[in-house]
């Protein structure tokens, strides 16, 4: 084609790129009603490199204002404000600010938050290592662990002595919101890894069933055979004078459960949280998954599981 | 054929630049067994085929322990709180480095 037969064709794509800009989604700014309450150099970072599409505080560079990036910059801020708000975080209750804070940098720990494409385009929202470290100290501050108190140990024990006076009997238990069944047998599977959290202080074992175990031992992990089950089984720490620290109370079990197909809709895992001694199903519908796949997602190239098992055999 | 103007090569690199701004997002991690805590061959027993019995965390030394027990030392610390095993009981303790080091 020569130069001249491009001419028509550009006009056509130029007439277009107008009018499309026409077609423009709303976006507003609604007011900050709880903003995040955090020290200054936290919320700086956050400002920075978070509140364009996690807060109602949304300042959209003008190459953003341009169709088709608008509709891009829309739909990440809609998406964005609905998984988390920074404007409304002050209305959640303290321990689940924690929980949801914990989960942000564990995205940005993974590189998977700020987005990547929104960090190619927007450089100065990339996260220094410098300041990863001001989120982990404000998030996890290094300070002395503290011995339990008499009164926690004593919770603990007692809870202990229950089970064992229980035995083998297993309460009625709930399913989760999303139908997923409690599994009682998940005790008896084996352990695969074990791990700590610093900022809600839990101790951690993680079991894996018989067709997860089988899956390790011939490295065929990636992704997990249909069938494979993991169960994370928490416990509150309990901290001795000495500062060691052993499990104390029951604190939750969840289960990961693989079925590529009948779970499509969640990365092709069913999901499921029980709280406390009770066992008490965790979220108020089935919509409590969109925290399980959130916080997985950016392990989609290891089949969006944390876990690295420790390698055994058979 | 004639060269593409600069205003055709521009509006190319721009829809390159965002195709590849709609691209996959790239991987942050792959799956991976973790061979430094695995522990076959070296071992009378298999970490894979033993239960749990209990786990610590020792700050002092970075280390997270846990302790396996075979059938009977499982069934008999989930049955009682004295420490009176059964003959046959076995149990291992497992002593990784923590990898994330604790404030003593």
């Amino acid at each position: 084609m020569t130069h001249k037969g491009w001419a028509p064709f550009l006009g056509i794509l130029a007439v277009a790129f107008v009018a499309i800009q026409f077609v423009r989604p709303r976006l507003t700014n609604p007011p900050v009603s709880a903003d995040l309450d955090a020290p200054a150099d936290v919320k700086e970072i956050l400002q920075t490199s978070c509140y364009n599409c996690h807060s109602n505080e949304t300042k959209l560079p003008w190459f953003d204002r341009v169709v088709p990036a608008y509709w891009i910059a829309v739909r990440d801020v809609r998406r964005g404000r609905a998984r988390l708000n920074f404007s409304e975080f002050g209305k959640l209750p303290a321990a689940q600010q924690k929980g949801i804070l914990f989960e942000s940098v564990s995205q940005i720990e993974l590189g998977a938050m700020p987005l990547p494409d929104y960090r190619r385009v927007h450089p100065e929202s990339v996260i220094r290592p410098q300041q990863l470290a001001v989120l982990k100290s404000y998030l996890a501050p290094v300070e002395p662990l503290q011995p339990s108190t008499q009164a926690e140990i004593s919770a603990a024990d007692a809870q202990h002595a229950k089970w064992i006076q229980t035995g083998s009997t297993t309460p009625a238990v709930s399913p989760a919101p999303n139908g997923l069944a409690f599994l009682p047998d998940y005790k008896n599977w084996k352990p695969i890894s074990s791990t700590d959290r610093l900022d809600n202080h839990t101790i951690r074992q993680i079991l894996g069933n018989d067709i997860a175990v089988r899956a390790i031992a011939e490295n065929h992990i990636n992704p997990w055979p249909d069938g494979a089950a993991f169960a994370k089984v928490a416990w509150l720490e309990q901290v001795d004078d000495k500062g060691s620290i052993r499990p104390g109370a029951f604190f939750q079990v969840e289960f990961m459960i693989r079925d590529a197909k009948k779970y499509a809709n969640t990365l092709g895992w069913g999901w499921g949280r029980w709280r406390g001694a009770e066992l008490t199903p965790y979220g108020k519908n089935a919509n409590f998954t969109n925290e399980c796949v959130g916080c997985h997602r950016p392990m989609a190239d290891a089949n969006y599981v944390f876990t690295m098992p420790m390698r055994g055999e058979l | 054929m004639k060269a593409p103007s600069k205003g055709l090569r521009l509006l190319c690199i721009g829809a390159l630049a965002w195709a590849a701004g709609c691209a996959k997002n790239p991987s942050v991690t792959t799956a991976a067994l973790n061979q430094s805590a695995a522990l076959v061959g070296a071992l009378p027993m298999n970490p894979l085929a033993w239960r749990i019995i209990s786990s610590a965390i020792d700050p002092a030394n970075g280390t997270m322990s846990t302790l396996y027990g075979n059938d009977l030392a499982v069934g008999y610390a989930r049955a009682n709180s004295q420490h009176d095993y059964p003959a046959g009981r076995r149990w291992m303790i497992r002593a990784g480095l923590a990898r994330r080091f604790r404030p003593k």
